[in-house]
């Protein structure tokens, strides 16, 4: 379905020419129809860079993304018009990414009308109280606003207008950050679902590793713009194999206060590096307790240690 | 032991255009020296109101209309704005949510902590104030003291200028800390490591803290005890163990079971609370979270629950609980002013 080749996206640095902010340095994955990856990491490590470049929202630096086998990352704007249809992201903030001068029924039928799909009136309203449903709204909300409407509702209306145009793939980036426990569970199984009914592909994007499990078939976990472990979703929590993700792990508080004042921790010391100058060799190495010289030199290489287990580290040359 | 902090019967609410928004509605509870008692809730279920109405650092249209507050024994809101200015920072001191935000962008950071001490030691000189900041400055572990005493907030990451914002916060060594929600804008990675340096500047300082936040995890990371809010009132208190491992109300049990974990397989689905949370504007027909409730029964849309004490410790606001443990059989007018007094079945 997906398949994304050293993929890289850097931005140039104002004011200072010739420096960039290495956002996505050599990403590879593959995704097939049906899957979820879920991308993990700390903020600023690029994890939603990558998804908008995937996306072309951001035009990619080099490198090739590969959608059901055509290679879209040099597709011009209007190349890539009927190609959008096939993709669509679903936001972090429900607050900011819906517009709060138009009705619900106008956000949710916006990609209709961009991709000329519906000839009457009657048809999209058709398709938008169809929709509606679907996300667990009624009728009666179609001709109010956004702002009438809780976090967990809003991410409902952002869902609906990601899917009306029945997309293949969907990025959700950090679909569930911002609302609250009771509901970001309810977020999480509607979107469970819908992969379930529409047989959707998700690139489901978030900052710790607890509800990625709910969702994932596969993780990847990022850091400072590079992919540093990619395996099966449990392997990664029973098996991890990179200090970065062992730490990101150790770090997740538990809800257990009896399992928490169990836990031996591997923690992760200090702050993310700038991506301006990233660290040299493995980018990891200044937070990491078992960096060598090796690992201040040397970038370690992507490679698959067990099958269909993919790291970034010397330690497991 | 005498507690430090008391909350009786608060009532908060705020006047808006709509028509009065009850964001507490009786809230009581006491906080004892030493210890890090958690207040969980969602979004509106007026916990943080709640920790602003303890310093009176309300909005203008917010009104206590009703309970009290004590800090050993003595009235907060029978203060002067100048004697609660005394308090706060000195007494009892606030770390906010977002570090970002709460900082003075002109100001270097070595300022901005010396601030405090000038502010309730006017007899020091600066530069006794000095050292006095760069040893806050190591205390909350922040590298280099001498170098970051004199730059700017935009120098710093979003979870050292959280170890900045505890270093004012701890500048007068409080005894009590308010600590709403101080890890929600972090990495985890980070929020693990200032829930480490909270903890051991706790047990350093002999501090007691009420710590908000919306996550269970934190929580049982980090509390002794925790209260849990919803609907501008508390619908369970318990000790850290007991409320994980025993918890009796149906919101707290929902929150459980709607909260992800590491270590659970994951074939354990994610049960969500169904609905979303209630409109505070007006009163409640019965118990706040009767709308959303599984277990609800007729009598919870139309009373509001007692509170029930299970033991010396736990306490519910639930029907079921009432019924359950028979422990009372209350008439109708019974149940109504024991929602206005509260908690005499100890």
């Amino acid at each position: 379905m997906l398949e994304v080749k050293e993929l890289t996206k850097h931005f140039p640095v104002k004011g200072k020419r010739g420096r960039v902010v290495h956002a996505v340095d050599g990403i590879n994955f593959k995704l097939r129809k049906g899957e979820t990856l879920g991308l993990v990491g700390e903020s600023g490590c690029g994890k939603s860079t990558l998804a908008r470049t995937i996306i072309r929202i951001y035009e990619p630096t080099s490198g090739q993304v590969f959608l059901k086998g055509q290679d879209i990352s040099g597709l011009s704007v209007r190349e890539l018009k009927p190609i959008r249809k096939l993709m669509q992201m679903i936001f972090q903030d429900p607050y900011s990414s819906l517009n709060a001068r138009m009705t619900i029924r106008d956000i949710i039928a916006e990609p209709l009308r961009a991709h000329k799909i519906c000839h009457t009136k009657a048809e999209e309203n058709e398709l938008v109280f169809e929709m509606l449903d679907m996300v667990g709204l009624g009728t009666e909300h179609a001709l109010r606003y956004a702002h009438e409407f809780s976090g967990g509702q809003r991410q409902r209306i952002g869902i609906a207008r990601a899917l009306i145009l029945r997309p293949e793939l969907v990025i959700c980036d950090e679909p569930i950050s911002a609302l609250d426990v009771s509901i970001q569970a309810q977020i999480v199984n509607l979107l469970k679902k819908f992969q379930e009914d529409l047989n959707l592909t998700y690139l489901f994007i978030a900052h710790d590793l607890s509800m990625v499990r709910y969702v994932s078939d596969k993780v990847g976990v990022m850091y400072l713009g590079h992919l540093v472990e990619l395996c099966e979703a449990e392997e990664i929590y029973n098996n991890p194999l990179h200090p970065y993700t062992k730490g990101l792990l150790g770090s997740v508080p538990i809800p257990s206060p009896r399992l928490a004042r169990q836990k031996k921790k591997s923690e992760i010391e200090g702050d993310i590096p700038s991506p301006i100058s990233p660290p040299s060799g493995c980018r990891f190495h200044t937070r990491c307790k078992y960096a060598t010289e090796r690992c201040k030199a040397e970038a370690p290489k992507w490679q698959e240690v067990t099958t269909n287990h993919f790291v970034a580290c010397h330690l497991h040359d | 032991m005498e507690p430090i902090l008391q909350v009786k019967n608060l009532r908060t609410s705020f006047m808006t255009a709509n028509g009065e928004v009850q964001a507490v509605r009786g809230v009581d509870f006491d906080l004892y020296p030493g210890e890090i008692v958690g207040v969980v809730g969602e979004s509106g279920s007026g916990k943080s109101v709640m920790s602003m109405s303890i310093l009176n650092l309300l909005a203008d249209n917010a009104v206590i209309k009703d309970g009290d507050i004590l800090y050993w024994g003595n009235s907060l809101l029978n203060f002067s704005k100048k004697e609660i200015r005394k308090i706060r920072g000195k007494e009892i001191a606030m770390v906010f949510q977002d570090p970002m935000s709460s900082l003075n962008p002109l100001m270097s950071i070595g300022k901005q902590i010396g601030e405090m001490i000038a502010v309730h030691n006017p007899e020091l000189s600066k530069l006794e104030i000095k050292v006095q900041v760069l040893d806050l400055l190591k205390k909350v572990r922040i590298p280099e003291p001498e170098k970051r005493f004199n730059q700017l907030p935009n120098e710093f990451s979003g979870g050292m200028r959280q170890r900045v914002m505890i270093a004012i916060a701890l500048a007068c060594a409080p005894s009590v800390l308010i600590a709403d929600e101080p890890t929600t804008a972090l990495d985890v990675t980070i929020q693990d490591q200032i829930l480490k340096l909270l903890r051991s500047l706790q047990e350093e300082m002999q501090m007691s803290i009420l710590f908000i936040t919306h996550d269970l995890g934190v929580v049982a990371e980090t509390c002794t005890r925790v209260i849990v809010m919803y609907g501008g009132m508390i619908m369970e208190e318990a000790a850290i163990d007991d409320l994980f491992e025993q918890p009796i109300h149906p919101y707290t049990k929902g929150l459980m079971k709607s909260m992800p974990s590491i270590n659970q397989d994951r074939k354990g689905e994610l049960e969500p609370i169904p609905g979303s949370p209630p409109d505070m504007l007006g009163d409640f027909a019965g118990c706040p979270f009767a709308p959303r409730c599984k277990e609800a029964r007729r009598i919870c849309g139309k009373l509001l629950p007692p509170e029930v004490y299970l033991d010396p410790t736990h306490r519910v606001r639930c029907w079921l609980v009432t019924e359950q443990a028979k422990q009372i059989k209350i008439s109708q007018d019974e149940v109504l002013t024991n929602n206005a007094g509260r908690g005499n079945n100890a």
